[in-house]
């Protein structure tokens, strides 16, 4: 499915069937051409599923390592299949509201925490708390060594209002040297694990002064 | 390009350009230096992995394991790591480039570096020169003011059309750091700060004893 979303000029485009001519060029690999011990390995898997001792699961790691993918590609393809696949079931999943985004601050911390360490400091994230109809979602971003400020639930609102007002879909805001708040839709979409990554990849580009500490200064 | 005479052509330029706003963003310092300090890692476990390759290798040999390297990098899932996969995407040899007004081909340096943040139109380039072997130009340039049989990586943006199209001027190339270290038993690297009016009158100041490999 990833290969044909990601190589054929229609499939997620057009319409949303396969071609003959994308499942051809699907890089299947010889079975023939199998060691031995991938062969067995392979066997091994097999017996493992029909006894219910493995799962898809196994058997997903199991092709991403005979194709070379590692974990984050891994999480790439299932999040894209999950959220931006042509079918309509992607489609209600991705406007969904986020079921928790604990995982998401988790992820953000983890890709976050080598940038950290060089720098001597400690970052965490932490879910906003925010209306249940609310269209939006936020995470709280925070810099080991920061004060309690009073005016934070203030510039959350003020945030929002902002947001609302320019039809954005994501906002940054440095609500105190130490504070950093994201804002985005509450869409499952903008909250996967592969967008975890992004937005540490953004931090660090473009608010490096954040995780340094040298803003504080 | 297929005129005899070389004239500036503003449709490569345009095309190249396309959607970007120039000039780009500079990229700080600490993030330059973590780029530099993997590169360093990187050759010194080819090193440790391939002695013989790299001090009897040609300059391609050794910048292709260094590439494959890097690569590797990108792909392994461990906290030493993290900062390289953070800020880049993939490494590769370095093709040809259009030149700073469109009017030719010329080849890049070494290695281009796509990085997250970046146009893939605009990779970091690094230079990687085998210095004291073989008489290229790269001998002429620097075997007079350093010893003989070394390495030298330069890592920085590119030369000609990225450096005019983003600073206007050749001489702000804060984001360059040359790095080098020899093939013989001094195995000292050596980080140095370089603006081009430096480099023009050989003048590379020394800031750190960087690194022991």
């Amino acid at each position: 499915m990833w290969f044909a979303l990601i190589t054929s000029g229609k499939f997620g485009f057009e319409r949303d069937v396969v071609e003959k001519a994308a499942l051809s060029r699907l890089p299947v690999p010889d079975l023939r051409r199998f060691s031995e011990a991938q062969s067995a390995e392979l066997c091994s898997l097999f017996e493992d599923l029909a006894a219910d001792r493995a799962s898809w699961s196994d058997v997903d790691q199991w092709v991403a390592k005979l194709y070379g993918l590692c974990s984050a590609d891994l999480q790439v393809i299932s999040d894209t299949l999950g959220y931006n696949a042509p079918f309509t079931a992607a489609k209600v999943s991705a406007q969904a509201h986020p079921r928790d985004l604990t995982d998401f601050c988790a992820k953000l911390e983890r890709e976050l925490a080598p940038w950290a360490k060089r720098f001597g400091t400690v970052v965490t994230a932490k879910p906003i708390q925010t209306r249940s109809l609310s269209p939006w979602c936020g995470i709280h971003i925070e810099r080991a060594g920061s004060t309690p400020s009073t005016g934070l639930p203030g510039q959350w609102e003020g945030l929002l209002a902002l947001a609302d007002a320019s039809a954005a879909t994501e906002m940054v805001l440095h609500a105190a040297p130490e504070v950093l708040f994201v804002a985005r839709l509450a869409q499952q979409r903008y909250w996967t694990a592969t967008q975890a990554r992004l937005l540490a990849q953004h931090i660090v580009w473009n608010e490096l002064d954040f995780i340094t500490g040298k803003d504080a200064a | 390009m297929s005129e005899s005479v070389l004239t500036p052509r503003p449709d490569q330029v345009a095309e190249l350009t396309r959607g970007l706003d120039l000039p780009l963003p500079s990229i700080a310092a600490p993030i330059m230096i973590v780029l530099a300090e993997t590169l360093a890692a990187a050759f010194a476990h080819v090193r440790d992995e391939w002695p013989d390759t790299v001090e009897t290798g040609s300059e391609p040999e050794v910048t292709a394991l260094l590439v494959s390297r890097l690569n590797a990098m990108v792909d392994e899932a461990d906290d030493d790591t993290g900062l390289w996969r953070s800020l880049v995407r993939c490494v590769g040899r370095s093709d040809e480039c259009i030149s700073f007004d469109g009017s030719h081909l010329e080849k890049q340096p070494d290695l281009s570096i796509w990085l997250t943040c970046r146009s893939a139109r605009f990779p970091l380039v690094a230079e990687a020169k085998l210095l004291g072997k073989h008489q290229d130009r790269g001998d002429v340039l620097f075997a007079g003011r350093a010893p003989l049989s070394h390495w030298r990586i330069w890592l920085g943006r590119p030369r000609g059309i990225h450096a005019r199209l983003c600073s206007g001027r050749f001489d702000d190339i804060h984001e360059t750091f040359g790095l080098f270290w020899t093939r013989g038993p001094r195995r000292d690297l050596q980080r140095r700060d370089g603006t081009s009016r430096a480099r023009q009158h050989n003048r590379c100041r020394v800031l750190a004893a960087w690194a022991r490999l």
